[in-house]
């Protein structure tokens, strides 16, 4: 081809042989060698690509200028008319601004009711930003597709609302507008004006609008432009089309001729896919190019995905031949049938190994992963890529993740924003406090993230910043259970303890702050402290050069600026910039909430794409985008699922574009049509779909995207059905063509397919006796060991403990005390009530520990705690009179020793109590002391304790009717037997038996009160204690599973043995 | 209560209920219902027929089901043959084989554009269609568990009338121990 301007169109279908002539294009220099060659390509994917297929062909590829057909385009003009261009100004972005500066001020025109009602209500600022984008977007395509409108309108006095805002637009605009720019571009090349590089090359573009084609017109007339298009058919066809614009034009004529009609068809995959790449090589031919050269070449092979790439090429329709068979071990077009997303990567994973044991020569990066939703598949292609085990793993990157699953800076960033708006729930705040770079600003370290957790549910953190910040939203000015009322109590708690009654200004120390956590205090009470200040100033309107710099600010004050996530910050940091340029160049200066500045932010981060991921050496996963499909050996379409794609855009009803489409507007639908034929054409050996094509619920069949039918139609192939598990044994049996390379799910899938075994006992044998000082202790000790022999064994003997999981974080404020905090409030009155002191003192205590419900329902509950404390005090006060002095026992029985302080024995009886329903603990408790004191002398004992209505109930013990060391002794062997095996006691169930034992019944039998205490009844959880069953206890669980039956004789002889001689000595007393 | 035939019942013009127990093939019919409308109303394209239904599940369910019967369809008029009981009778009754096979064929390829919805979906597509007219947020989102919401709403309804207001009701409902979890 010689240098002389023109049009040189290269076309073929593969995109190989267009990178071979374009090598050979520029080979022969054209001007400066020092001038860059021009080449425009339309993704980073394409550039990657190309750069290294030139280096390739040519040993270098150097001194190239990449661009895009947008900036390509505004940087000619911009050279041609110097200072008249204004691209940046017509950018959806800025434009969208302009709109919002503009449109108030013109919704008193008649021709803007429509727009004036819609904005009338509620949030009308962020109405009118979402309205002026999508006002934006419209133009934006105006501009491209329908230049010549845009044009009209200017000169035109259309009063639609579209031309009239459009009219102001320009008005104000400080340079021209794209299609008003190419009119004057055209003028000053007429006049020989104007300067253009001599040679253009545009490459693998498969679309332009209207607006870009005009323009190559243009720049054709006065300089080489070079356009290499991959086109799936060396035939013409232009005539080729679906069944569906057949349809349309079969409308047209009247209905008898219709039937005459007789369209030639060709490929029935072409017509329906190709629909975008037809009419671009329609208008493209309309150019009349001054020389084409065509490099068609069929694909070779037989495997099924050649021979449907051939039938492309040729125009040939199989569907009317007899079926082709796949040949065996033809994998060239896989189609595979899963349960979940999940399912689908694990299938991918064996599968590409597979093909790599196949092809010994493929490697990573000549494998592309595309699905049209990327951030939904991107935690599982971590998830399971990442974790198999090394000598399986297969090197692989993600690209086109939005911008928060990317980079957790910017997320954080965001989330910082958004809190504005929340409650602050305790766990949206920890939340963010979770970030890596943030803990590091702070000072703070993951392990501290614990402690803090810890912190917020033991001081009653539940939501809200403070009283006043309840007050601003509209509800109750109280201060309980709020991040202030907790951070106070933690920071006063460590500058000195309460001991649980003692105020501070209102504040009730937090008495567990350990001295050496005082700094991570700090930090934490930093962070908090900050995000709520930051929080409270971000309500407040502002014009976009405050936000700008309100952002910076706060971005400073999160992240750590000498960051390894330097990358991301200045992503961000660059978009924050841009906040100043688009006010600037919008004129836009009114304050704005923050809820719009989100939505813009969102946006703006959104399009400032990274590029990172694509073709890097490994298998790339990236989203389903028009015009960056580059040949690769393997193409996997996964998530093709029912309605995913192809995806439709909704364009809004004003729209004019989608109101009257032509031939050449651009929709998704279409776009996504072509891209699945570009994905087909592009894979060279190896075609891979899969889908979500069974409900993981119930099985039902659910059918791929309608274009995977389409293929499968079209082929005839068979979907491989995926069973559910991974590690189902139909995969390791080598039947239906399923395979694993997983060791773990083959292992897996051989015990699933064995008898089920039952985990051995916890201990298989008695293990030895422990050291003589297990013989010495005390009282408190033994109750210990009785209140849980299991637990006992497990924790002192052997040193182990069951971890429990943490609970989830409360997230409103209590309704009623409960558990723990409540027991502690009744003792707190009951304190007060023994020691006469006055109740009222002691209610803001109370409240301070945030485990009261606010308000009136919290007067409530003080009145009730404070009555039941003074009925209890007085029951206790009567029967307990004439304190003796407190003694230390010292008892030897047998080999053991155990000591006691006895110190309330009150008018010579031992007295026990607590405000709670007598547990058989309690009996216990009193009951071993009861046994050591009748050691030294006959002495009564009584334990004070209360129904569930907290009515005090009084029960007394004579001393026993048999020797007192004798029992002692009892209890002590059963103590020394619990230390080397699990002993079948169980408080609960024991006593239940015993009681009902001693004193039966009509109704249930005692080994039927057992079970329903243990939890092998089904009225388990209507138990006498109200709580759950016994066996479901962690430590009873461990060390008596697969114990045959924990309640037989065993069990019941020892729950005899302990309860009986006290039940046999016990009475109730008036209270 | 009229017996209801596939393919002989009227269904050019009103309404038609369907009732039918669980298990009988109301989705068959539906898929039936479509096949005919293609066939008999010349001109109607399979994006003007709106199906919608109760869960995303069942949505994709009977989208499957109508192109499948929609494609046995389009093999059985090319060939003039199948298998199918029904379609043996949809043969018979639509002689124009021509005809049939181009509108099939037309459905098919446009399949991707076929309004089958759940109600919401449908309802959350024409708000944001219809912006303008319906003076929804062009951006909104569906919430389709509205369970956290409902809460937070009875929550503050419970702080605004009960912590602070001395009211006999008030301190009854207390009383009571009425607590939000309740209401």
């Amino acid at each position: 081809m010689n240098g002389n301007p023109g049009l040189y169109l290269y076309t073929s279908n593969r995109l190989e042989r267009l990178a071979d002539e374009l090598a050979t294009v520029l080979r022969v220099r054209i001007g400066s060698a020092l001038r860059p060659e021009i080449v425009v390509v339309q993704s980073l994917g394409m550039e990657r690509w190309l750069t290294q297929q030139l280096a390739i062909r040519q040993g270098i590829c150097a001194n190239i200028a990449f661009s895009f057909p947008e900036r390509f385009v505004s940087g000619v003009l911009e050279q041609a008319l110097p200072g008249r261009a204004a691209a940046r100004f017509f950018s959806r972005e800025d434009l969208t601004w302009r709109i919002m500066h503009l449109l108030p001020a013109l919704l008193h025109l008649h021709a803007f009711g429509e727009l004036r009602r819609y904005l009338e209500q509620p949030r009308p600022e962020l109405r009118l930003f979402q309205l002026a984008g999508k006002i934006a977007t419209s133009f934006d395509q105006y501009l491209a597709f329908r230049p010549r409108m845009i044009l009209e309108w200017e000169k035109g006095a259309e009063k639609d609302w579209q031309a009239t805002l459009w009219r102001e637009l320009t008005r104000s605009a400080p340079g021209l507008h794209p299609p008003a720019l190419v009119r004057e571009f055209v003028a000053s090349l007429g006049n020989g004006e104007g300067q253009l590089p001599e040679r253009i090359t545009l490459f693998g573009i498969s679309s332009l609008p209207e607006f870009y084609v005009q323009f190559l017109q243009e720049l054709a007339r006065h300089c080489c432009l070079h356009l290499f298009m991959v086109r799936p058919t060396a035939h013409w066809w232009s005539d080729i089309r679906s069944q569906r614009e057949e349809l349309r034009a079969r409308r047209q004529t009247n209905e008898r001729a219709q039937l005459d009609l007789n369209f030639e068809r060709g490929n029935p995959l072409l017509a329906s896919l190709g629909k975008l790449g037809r009419e671009f090589l329609d208008t493209i031919t309309g150019l009349n190019p001054s020389e084409e050269r065509e490099r068609f070449e069929a694909p070779a092979g037989q495997t099924m995905l050649a021979q449907i790439q051939r039938d492309i090429l040729e125009l040939h329709d199989p569907t009317a031949d007899p079926k082709r068979p796949l040949a065996a071990g033809d994998c060239s077009l896989q189609f595979h049938s899963c349960h979940s997303p999940m399912r689908e990567m694990e299938v991918l994973h064996d599968q590409l190994l597979a093909l790599f044991e196949q092809h010994r020569d493929l490697k990573p990066h000549e494998i592309v992963v595309m699905t049209p939703d990327i951030n939904a598949y991107a935690p599982f292609v971590e998830a399971v890529f990442d974790t198999v085990p090394e000598d399986l793993r297969i090197p692989f990157s993600i690209a086109d993740r939005s911008v928060r699953a990317e980079s957790g800076v910017i997320d954080t960033f965001l989330r910082i924003l958004e809190s504005t708006s929340t409650r602050f729930a305790a766990s949206s705040v920890l939340n963010i406090l979770e970030s890596v770079p943030l803990l590091r600003k702070f000072d703070l370290v993951e392990p501290d993230l614990e402690i803090i957790r810890r912190w917020i549910a033991k001081t009653g953190i539940r939501w809200g910043i403070d009283a006043a910040h309840r007050a601003e939203l509209g509800l109750p000015e109280f201060g309980e259970n709020s991040w202030r009322a907790g951070l106070d109590r933690l920071l006063l708690g460590y500058a000195g303890p309460a001991n649980g009654k003692r105020l501070f200004e209102g504040v009730l120390a937090y008495d567990e702050v350990e001295g050496n956590l005082a700094e991570t205090l700090g930090h934490f009470a930093e962070f908090a402290e900050t995000l709520f200040t930051t929080a409270r100033a971000l309500r407040h309107p502002r014009t976009l050069i405050e936000w700008q710099e309100t952002l910076r600010q706060i971005a400073l004050l999160f992240f750590p600026a000498d960051d390894e996530r330097e990358p991301e910050l200045h992503r961000l940091r660059r978009v924050l910039d841009s906040l100043g340029e688009t006010a600037a160049l919008s004129g836009f200066a009114d304050k704005i909430p923050l809820d719009v500045l989100l939505a813009h932010l969102e946006q703006a981060l959104e399009n400032s794409e990274s590029g990172s991921g694509f073709l890097v050496g490994r298998v790339t996963f990236c989203a389903l985008k028009p015009m960056r499909t580059v040949p690769f050996r393997v193409v996997c379409l996964v998530g093709m699922n029912g309605t995913a794609y192809p995806r439709h855009d909704r364009a809004p009803g004003f729209n004019l574009i989608a109101q009257n489409p032509r031939p050449g507007d651009r929709s998704t639908r279409d776009d996504d049509r072509y891209l699945f034929l570009e994905a087909l054409l592009s894979a060279r050996d190896v075609l891979y779909v899969s889908y979500v094509g069974r409900s993981i619920r119930d099985n039902n069949s659910l059918p791929p995207s309608v274009l995977v039918s389409e293929l499968l139609d079209y082929t005839g192939a068979a979907v491989t059905e995926h069973p559910l598990q991974p590690f189902s044994p139909k995969y390791f049996s080598g039947s239906d063509g399923l395979f694993s390379y997983s060791a773990e799910n083959c292992l897996a899938s051989e015990t699933a397919s064995e008898e089920r075994t039952l985990p051995a006992p916890f201990l298989l044998e008695k293990i030895g006796e422990p050291e003589a000082e297990w013989r010495q202790l005390d009282n408190a000790r033994l109750l210990s060991f009785f209140g849980n022999p299991a637990k006992f064994l497990i924790r002192e003997r052997l040193g182990l403990r069951i971890p429990r999981l943490d609970s989830l974080l409360e997230e409103a404020e209590p309704l009623e005390p409960g558990g723990l905090p409540k027991y502690l409030l009744e003792q707190g009155f009951l304190n007060c009530a023994l020691a006469g002191e006055e109740f009222e003192p002691f209610f803001p205590v109370a409240r301070a520990g945030g485990a009261l419900p606010p308000g009136r329902a919290g007067d409530s509950h003080l009145r009730e705690l404070s009555a039941n404390a003074r009925l209890f005090a007085e029951v206790v006060r009567q029967k307990a009179r004439n304190r003796a002095e407190p003694e230390q026992l010292q008892l030897t029985i047998g080999r053991f020793e155990i000591s006691a302080r006895i110190d309330s024995l009150f008018d010579g009886r031992l007295l026990r109590q607590r405000l709670t329903t007598r547990k058989p603990k309690d009996l216990l408790g009193a009951w071993i002391d009861h046994l050591m004191v009748n050691c030294v002398s006959p002495t009564e004992s009584i334990l004070i304790t209360a129904t569930k209505e907290k009515q005090p109930v009084v029960e007394c013990f004579a001393p026993p009717l048999e020797d007192p060391r004798t029992l002692l002794a009892e209890l002590l062997d059963f103590y020394w037997r619990g230390l080397c095996e699990p002993l079948p006691f169980f408080p609960r169930s024991s006593y239940a038996f015993a009681e009902r034992t001693v004193h039966p019944t009509r109704g249930s039998s005692p080994l039927e009160k057992a079970e329903k205490a243990w939890g092998d009844s089904p009225q388990a959880r209507d138990n006498d204690f109200g709580l759950g069953p016994e066996r479901e206890d962690d430590y009873f669980d461990l060390a008596f599973r697969n114990v045959a039956d924990p309640l037989g004789q065993e069990f019941q002889d020892i729950a005899m043995a302990i309860f009986e001689p006290a039940l046999a000595v016990m009475t109730k007393e008036e209270a | 209560m009229k017996d209801f035939s596939l393919l002989e019942t009227e269904i050019g013009t009103g309404r038609l209920l369907i009732e039918a127990s669980a298990g009988t093939g109301k989705t068959f019919t539906i898929a039936g219902l479509v096949l005919r409308l293609l066939l008999e109303r010349a001109g109607l394209t399979i994006d003007e027929i709106l199906v919608t239904t109760f869960t995303e599940l069942a949505t994709a369910e009977l989208r499957g089901r109508i192109r499948d019967l929609l494609r046995d369809a389009l093999r059985a008029f090319e060939s003039g043959k199948s298998e199918n009981e029904l379609l043996r009778q949809v043969l018979e009754k639509y002689p124009d084989h021509r005809a049939a096979c181009a509108r099939l064929k037309d459905a098919l390829a446009s399949f991707d554009e076929a309004p089958i919805y759940t109600i919401h979906g449908f309802c959350q597509r024409v708000l944001a269609e219809q912006a303008f007219e319906t003076g929804t947020l062009f951006d909104a989102a569906l919430v389709t568990d509205e369970r956290d919401l409902l809460r937070e709403v009875t929550w503050d309804f419970w702080r605004r009338t009960f912590y602070f207001d001395d009211s006999l009701g008030v301190l009854l409902a207390i009383q009571g121990k009425i607590t939000p979890k309740k209401l």
